[in-house]
């Protein structure tokens, strides 16, 4: 399988007056095969979100990044912006569908304005077009969903129309950045389906940024969990969740509900995430681990092949 | 829609009647005799009597009050005391010159307001915002009377490029007049191909327009500014950039469609600040509209002028907010439905 | 602000982060335009304290004529010019600032008389007193700005001081919304009700928590008021309703070298000068304050 997606060593800082004020990412490295879907997990503010956001090349003001990111073969330049690739390559759908539209346009002139910026169509093909992926995507009267405000349709149907927004230009790469937290569960389930299914169609790579377990082993080939930006875990979905070798991993496992026995005291891993990540020299997780030996607070553990296809970035991995 | 502006339509009755209430009281403090204005100082005192009792001063004030109301509901609003003319007629004569340095100033005001509002907030905090951020205080800081003048002083002293005051040169009658369609000058001879006397109604307009603008102007423009600072915020400016839309686009046509209608609030209350500013515009410039005859009635104490002008600026500034809102209402599609 | 008044130990509930004073002075320091406002704000408070000593002939300032000194252009001896008088325009100009300043304070003050307590009242206590408050605010805000002071000055006689009552009866309704809206917020604050609750009388409460907590945005709204009635006062003057010759006033003066723009340009160009930086200067200040209640021009 050839690589769509090759982040590596990814580094972000946020700059303040030139100065190195905060480093959410912190050394990041991922590959997403041809058709292949990756899950990136993790709590608040582990940096999964900034990822996607980096791949897109859309850090925000202030953020400096390092490393490489080679996208469908092109190395990206983080100097220049690529927003002729945003759309066309690889495409956002984010979260809260309700807002992610503009509310004083119709959803087929916004969708419009996507094709004609990277396709130049007319505006009649451009409407085939258009509503061809809309009846795609599953909308039942993709007529009225075009000439439709965002305020006259519920969220899941937005979704499914971000979602017919993101396809419009065929591209190779999807982020979905926890594409179904604002739904319902069925709704959710529903949009978890759509997204198999196209890709089995079409046959692009997703990230998949979510903080849910459930929803990863429902639809994700493979996984990457984030702690305190970077990849503590990663490997393919099923030997990661049956055999997780990070004690935040497990920790993360444990935490569900499903997990715990009747009538037990909920688990929680303790402590936060560290507010700052600029001062870490060791393992960032060593303060909430159970696990932790002195070696823990002195060495930073790198990402390091288990068994083929599964890494782990813990100095114990293996022996506990 | 139309319960909307039934119910609009009934309060600005209501406000109405009660400014007309207000203006009849403050009418009748008047220390001096209307009377006498009426009259004219060297009045004998039985031809006094005549007129007191000719404008129905010797009765009752609850009568006078039913008079006064009957008159406006019926039309009948009194003969201005200075020309002796019904001021209807008189503000009749002066309503389009007003209304199209009016509507050309505000045109202006809305069009560069908003224009320098998006740019102001591209990029928050520099040199351009500030610049623009500068320019919008001191609109609304500028005494018109004073700005109107420097225009004159620079514009038709310095350069000699614009006519100093006026509506139109007065040749323009004799050489080239102006066929009415609609009663309003300016449209007219635009309407009717008439390019001498166009060109001639646009050089006047030009200078008192820029005076009046300098209020309006600066108001729209901060309004836009922080309306479009708000938007740039939004998630779906982001979801513009994350599908590589052009900026231009982006903030041009996506996020300023956002930001117009929280600007069209302050539009209204602009429109009202330029109402009174014409009042001493039009000294200036020498407009013959309705500010300048309200100045001199003022001045006069013409009281039955003074009641018509009032009365109809109260309900112009009703009618400028009603059609804020309605073109609120288009822009939203939101507010569409309710 | 806690036991110098004499505040029983609930004052404790109210929520003072920092004295209003306090956090003007900390918005308006980091705001260089802000600062140039305060520069000139202070100016014309020491032309408006000290003008007769700092006028070079301070009794031309006040309007006594000297025939034979008429229309002189500027230059050394007179640095603005002299006008049709042949006054000292710059004597004039700078005996102007206090009544210009004496006006406005007097009419926002006014304003504040009128208008702070019947919002206070009508947020506070709501329903029927409430209503019939907003109703007459409503009415007298339809009048187009200025007009109703027009009005009202036309009928009781141009003069300065009659300027003044009619802009305050045309701007107390402004007064009375904003206090309005602020103790209709903090009615339902859990240290009012606290108040409320231990059987703290209604006129007690209003003053003590009502309108302490309201006095930023108030002292912001009074700030950029003052500016906005200087300019105001100055229209009036110069329509002919406000201030009569020979006082010093600037709206005044710029009517009386008006005929003369093309020739003596320096009559009027000083004096409205003088008027556009003053009214520059509080609007530049009251633009900055803004922040403090309206958070959403904080980005910048």
């Amino acid at each position: 399988m050839s690589e769509l997606l090759v982040v590596d060593d990814l580094t972000v800082t946020f700059l303040e007056r030139g100065k190195p004020k905060n480093r959410p990412l912190r050394g990041i490295s991922l590959t997403i095969g041809e058709g292949e879907i990756l899950g990136v997990v993790g709590e608040t503010g582990c940096g999964k979100t900034l990822t996607g956001l980096a791949v897109l090349g859309l850090l925000p003001q202030g953020a400096q990044p390092n490393g490489r990111i080679v996208l469908d073969g092109v190395e990206q330049d983080f100097t220049k912006p690529s927003a002729d690739t945003r759309g066309r390559i690889v495409s956002l759908v984010f979260q809260n569908p309700g807002t992610a539209f503009n509310p004083v346009f119709t959803i087929g002139a916004q969708m419009r304005d996507v094709i004609r910026r990277h396709r130049g169509l007319r505006r009649g093909e451009a409407r085939e077009h258009i509503l061809h992926y809309l009846a795609e995507v599953g909308l039942p009267d993709p007529d009225r969903v075009y000439r439709s405000f965002p305020h006259e349709l519920s969220g899941g149907m937005l979704q499914r129309a971000m979602i017919a927004m993101a396809l419009l230009c065929e591209p190779r790469l999807l982020v979905l950045d926890e594409p179904t937290t604002a739904l319902d569960v069925t709704i959710a389930k529903q949009i978890l389906q759509l997204i198999r299914r196209l890709r089995d169609q079409f046959g692009f790579g997703v990230l998949f940024i979510t903080h849910n377990l459930g929803v990863v082993n429902e639809l994700c080939d493979r996984l990457a969990v984030l702690y305190a930006g970077r990849v503590v875990e990663s490997g393919p979905t099923a030997e990661v969740l049956q055999d997780p070798q990070h004690p935040y991993t497990r920790g993360l496992l444990n935490a569900l509900p499903s997990r715990q026995t009747p009538g037990s005291p909920l688990e929680a891993i303790p402590g936060a995430v560290p507010g700052n990540l600029l001062a870490v020299t060791a393992c960032a997780f060593a303060d909430r681990c159970r696990y932790a030996i002195a070696a823990c607070r002195e060495i930073d553990p790198l990402l390091e092949e288990l068994s083929a296809g599964h890494g782990v970035a813990c100095i114990r991995a293996g022996e506990i | 829609m139309t319960l909307f502006l039934l119910k609009r339509v009934g309060t600005s009755a209501i406000v109405l009647f009660s400014l007309s209430v207000i203006v009849f009281l403050l009418t009748r403090l008047i220390p001096s005799n209307p009377a006498v204005i009426y009259a004219g100082p060297k009045a004998r005192p039985e031809e006094l009597a005549r007129v007191t009792a000719e404008l129905g001063l010797d009765q009752p004030l609850y009568l006078q009050f039913f008079r006064y109301l009957g008159g406006l509901v019926t039309g009948d609003w009194g003969n201005s005391l200075a020309t002796k003319r019904p001021v209807l007629d008189e503000l009749a004569l002066r309503t389009p010159a007003t209304l199209e340095l009016l509507a050309v100033a505000m045109l202006f005001a809305l069009v560069v307001g908003v224009i320098l509002g998006v740019i102001a907030a591209r990029r928050p905090g520099r040199i351009l915002d500030m610049v623009i951020r500068f320019l919008s205080i001191g609109g609304v800081s500028m005494p018109a009377f004073w700005l109107g003048l420097l225009l004159q002083v620079f514009f038709v002293g310095a350069l000699g490029i614009l006519p100093a005051t006026g509506q139109f040169s007065t040749e323009i009658k004799y050489l080239s007049p102006i066929t009415s369609v609609t009663g309003f000058p300016l449209l007219d001879s635009l309407l009717t191909g008439n390019w001498v006397a166009y060109s001639d109604g646009l050089a006047h307009v030009i200078l008192p327009a820029l005076t009046l603008a300098a209020y309006p102007l600066g108001l729209i423009a901060r309004m836009t500014r922080a309306s479009m600072l708000d938007v740039a915020e939004q998630d779906f400016v982001f979801t513009a950039r994350a599908y590589g839309l052009r900026e231009g686009l982006i903030r041009w046509k996506l996020a300023l469609r956002n930001a117009l209608p929280p600007t069209m609030t302050i539009v209204g209350l602009a429109a009202a600040y330029t109402l009174t500013g014409t009042f001493y515009v039009e000294i200036v410039f020498n407009w013959p509209g309705i500010g300048q005859f309200a100045a001199g009635a003022m001045l006069a104490v013409d009281y039955p002028a003074i009641v018509a002008i009032t009365m109809l600026s109260a309900a112009g500034y009703l009618v400028a907010n009603l059609v804020v809102d309605i073109v609120q209402a288009r822009l939203d599609p939101r507010a569409r439905l309710s | 602000m806690t036991s110098a008044s004499g505040v029983p130990p609930l004052a404790a509930f109210v929520p003072l982060g920092e004295r209003p004073f306090t956090r003007i002075r900390r918005v308006l320091a980091r705001d260089p335009m802000a600062m140039v406002g305060v520069a000139i704000v202070v100016l014309v408070l020491v032309l408006a304290l000290f003008g007769q000593w700092i006028a070079p002939y301070p009794e031309q300032g006040l309007g006594s004529p000297r025939p034979s000194l008429r229309g002189l252009a500027p230059g050394a001896e007179y640095l603005f010019g002299t006008d049709q008088l042949g006054r000292d325009v710059l004597s004039r100009i700078i005996m102007g600032a206090r009544p210009a300043l004496l006006i406005s304070v007097f009419v926002v003050l006014l304003a504040m008389v009128i208008g702070i307590p019947l919002g206070a009242i009508a947020g506070y206590r709501g329903g029927w007193v409430d209503q019939v408050l907003m109703r007459v605010t409503e009415v007298f805000q339809s009048f187009p700005p200025l007009l109703l002071a027009m009005v009202t000055v036309a009928i009781l006689g141009p003069s300065l001081v009659n300027a003044g009552i009619a802009l305050a009866v045309s701007w107390w309704p402004w007064y009375a919304r904003l206090v309005r809206a602020e103790a209709q917020s903090l009615r339902g604050r859990p240290f009012v009700e606290a108040a409320r609750a231990i059987g703290v009388p209604t006129w007690r409460i209003i003053p003590r928590h009502i309108l302490r907590n309201s006095l930023t945005p108030i002292l912001v709204q009074a700030t950029v008021d003052i500016g906005s009635v200087v300019l105001a006062a100055g229209a009036l003057a110069f329509i002919g309703l406000g201030a009569q010759p020979p006082e010093p006033d600037w709206g005044l003066m710029v009517a009386e070298g008006r005929g003369l723009i093309f020739t003596q340009w320096w009559i009027s160009t000083f004096p409205g000068l003088a008027l556009f930086v003053t009214v520059l200067g509080f609007n530049l200040i009251g633009d900055s304050l803004r922040d403090i209640f309206d958070p959403r021009s904080v980005k910048r």
